[in-house]
């Protein structure tokens, strides 16, 4: 399948495909955030939110309640199987554009 | 000096002054977010500020790293005209995109006519020749009963038809192209992901469309309406001289004797049983 580079897809797909592989443990927003940050990977977090709510929509990743004592209630998210599956074709197409530049650049 | 403020719950002790900052930005995240993501944008940054206020009271540069910390709220991009891809300057596909229709329908209307200029054109070379002209009426809905008045169905459209060619010109020229992906967003309008990472990356895509490409192609344009209007006025004066009684006989004089000495060959060089049917068809349109 040809790989369409001007697709804004991939662009936010690969932001996707980090918090998926963030998410193998249960984290709450900030530490998803903390943990791309520790890889030089700044996110803001009203895009990381955008985009947990379309991946919970696609059914990627699921998320639990947790009170807090007096501050606001921390929502826990954590991939799902159709996600894991997501996320491996994910990485077997980067890859792929991976074996592209490699070759290319030869 | 502190101040408390409590916020969906949640009771908050800040630096003066900075409770009002803190209250206007929340605001502007529930005018930017909705849904789900306004539910967990907004108790993520209520977190944050609860977390600094259990030890001490929030200060103006905390709120500012909070800020950074969950980006710029959604830019919405208000909906633009552009010319956009299209076949002759994209003014179509920009008037489709803008008022969300199918693109041949403004296609079709500025189509129309250049079809009814061929078909114009079409007519007014069969005038010279008789067996269209014979059955000009039926494909061209013509007047020609008197001789004298000369109108079309094309004709009529052709005439009509002058606001689109100008109004597809002046849209060629005055409305700007879209060409980097932040115009292109414009097109259609709605909401773009709120973080600059994004932004930069639209910023930094343009299409590098030749100057001089552009420029020869307008010119190219006018030149071609500049000559549609004269080869229009040189047919108003001619239709004048060729719709005569006249004229039409003399032509159809002329156009008969070709066709005989063209029967006349015929008969001479083909076979007998072929010149036969050709003798009876040309005695038929004699009699005519």
């Amino acid at each position: 399948m040809p790989v369409d580079i001007n697709d804004s897809q991939i662009k936010k797909g690969i932001l996707e495909i980090l918090i998926l592989i963030v998410l193998k443990k249960e984290r709450y927003g900030a530490e998803i955030v903390a943990e791309l940050k520790d890889q030089d990977t700044d996110l803001p977090e009203g895009t990381l939110y955008t985009i947990l709510s379309r991946l919970n929509k696609n059914n990627y990743l699921t998320y639990r309640w947790a009170e807090s004592t007096g501050g606001p209630p921390r929502k826990y998210f954590k991939i799902t199987k159709s996600g894991q599956k997501y996320l491996v074709e994910s990485l077997e197409i980067l890859n792929k554009l991976n074996q592209i530049i490699k070759k290319l650049s030869q | 000096m502190s101040k408390k403020i409590t916020i969906s719950g949640v009771t908050i002790s800040t630096e003066k002054k900075v409770d009002t900052q803190i209250k206007s930005y929340f605001q502007l995240l529930q005018n930017n977010y909705e849904g789900e993501v306004l539910e967990d944008v907004s108790n993520s940054f209520l977190e944050k500020l609860f977390e600094i206020s259990k030890e001490r009271s929030v200060n103006e540069g905390d709120l500012e790293k909070i800020k950074q910390q969950i980006g710029l709220p959604q830019k919405p991009i208000y909906k633009r005209f552009f010319r956009y891809k299209g076949v002759l300057g994209g003014v179509a596909h920009g008037i489709a995109q803008y008022f969300n229709i199918p693109v041949f329908i403004p296609r079709i209307i500025f189509a129309i006519p250049l079809i009814t200029l061929g078909l114009f054109l079409l007519e007014f070379i069969s005038i010279y020749t008789i067996f269209i002209y014979e059955i000009r009426p039926l494909i061209f809905i013509t007047n020609v009963q008197d001789g004298y008045t000369y109108s079309s169905l094309t004709e009529n459209i052709l005439n009509n038809s002058e606001p689109f060619f100008l109004i597809y010109l002046a849209m060629w020229i005055f409305v700007p192209r879209a060409k980097t992906e932040n115009e292109i967003a414009e097109i259609n309008g709605g909401y773009i992901e709120n973080d600059q990472l994004y932004s930069t990356i639209l910023n930094k895509v343009t299409y590098n469309n030749s100057l001089i490409k552009k420029f020869i192609t307008k010119i190219l344009f006018v030149v071609a309406r500049i000559g549609i209007f004269l080869f229009d006025v040189l047919v108003s004066i001619l239709n004048n001289f060729f719709s005569s009684l006249f004229f039409q006989f003399l032509l159809f004089v002329i156009i008969i004797s070709g066709l005989l000495m063209l029967v006349v060959n015929i008969v001479l060089t083909a076979r007998p049983n072929i010149s036969e049917s050709e003798t009876s068809e040309s005695s038929s349109s004699s009699t005519n």
